[in-house]
């Protein structure tokens, strides 16, 4: 992943674009794929991805503050 | 949910040959991978009852298997997310047929990664989107990208509010496919300018304008030694560029150029 300084926009922007593309492209084999992913997961998993940027935001300011994730 | 003891899934297909040395490729669940020869290709693959859930997790895992693979082979064809089939005949009798197609993938992205460019305005824009309705039920114009761009009323010389909804609604409709088409020009058109900065320094281009979270996705396929290079030019543009927000993305595995 890119690792040239970005801001949390900019890391969100750059795992959106990573998460198209395993969804999005590469070779699709043949009609006997089970898992289709369809408009409403990409939703649900770029809401996913959200959460889990989320936290990983808390989590860095935390170790930078000395604090307890979450925590005041 | 699909489930069948013999289930394999399936990552990416390699030329045979093998690996570089290194750790075993591990999938979900950190399990082995196995290498399926389907000579000239290797298909990567992981005995799995059932596919793999639709989380986050389970396609970052996908991506980081693909990632690890790619860097320890001179070429490779990932496959997207979801591959599974319910056991290895099945996953050979649908691959037998792409195999021609797949080596002619392979030789197109050999020694090279794809690189992610996404360019929106500094400002920011409002995402494209439809006529909505307003709280009463009636229609109503789209969300102006513009906030000095003409309403639909003021393009026609009517007051709005002698329009018919119906009639109002198609003409908010008619702007916003008129607005979107001024973005997607738009749009080609910086990538445009981009590509033409960096010219030899990439093999493949796949452009996407884009309605909504920036101005264009840009994918281009670059040579593995071209990457420093690459990489300060596209940061050149980006500060040539003052009005635009330039985020780059990868070296990844070349997704947008094996199919």
């Amino acid at each position: 992943m890119s690792d040239h300084g970005l801001d949390l926009e900019g890391e969100e922007l750059v795992l959106t674009e990573l998460v198209s593309r395993v969804l999005d492209r590469g070779v699709v084999v043949s009609g006997e794929v089970v898992i289709s992913v369809g408009g409403v997961d990409l939703v649900e998993l770029g809401l996913r991805l959200r959460l889990v940027s989320t936290e990983t935001r808390e989590r860095l300011a935390a170790t930078r503050e000395g604090r307890a994730p979450g925590g005041a | 949910m699909s489930e069948s003891p013999e289930g394999v899934y399936l990552f990416c297909a390699a030329p045979s040959g093998g690996l570089a040395p290194g750790p075993p490729l591990a999938g979900y669940g950190a399990a082995p991978l196995e290498a399926l020869s389907l000579s000239p290709l290797v298909l990567w693959i992981q005995p799995l009852r059932q596919p793999p859930a639709r989380t986050a997790e389970a396609v970052l895992t996908h991506h980081r298997v693909m990632e690890e693979a790619w860097r320890r082979t001179s070429a490779l064809a990932p496959m997207r997310f979801g591959q599974w089939f319910r056991d290895r005949p099945t996953l050979v009798r649908a691959m037998e047929p792409r195999v021609h197609e797949l080596g002619t993938a392979l030789e197109r992205v050999k020694g090279a990664g794809e690189h992610a460019v996404r360019i929106a305005d500094v400002k920011g824009e409002a995402p494209m989107e439809g006529p909505r309705k307003a709280a009463g039920g009636t229609p109503a114009d789209p969300p102006s990208e513009d906030p000095r761009a003409a309403t639909p009323a003021e393009k026609t010389g009517r007051a709005s509010t002698g329009s018919a909804p119906g009639r109002a609604y198609m003409e908010a409709l008619a702007l916003r496919e008129r607005r979107w088409h001024e973005r997607e020009a738009r749009g080609r058109r910086v990538a445009a300018e981009l590509s033409g900065r960096l010219d030899a320094l990439i093999r493949g281009e796949r452009v996407d304008p884009l309605r909504e979270g920036g101005l264009v996705s840009v994918a281009h396929l670059v040579h593995r030694q071209a990457e420093e290079a690459y990489a300060a030019a596209v940061d050149a543009f980006a500060a040539d560029r003052p009005t635009l927000r330039v985020v780059r993305g990868g070296p990844w595995p070349p997704y947008s150029f094996v199919s």
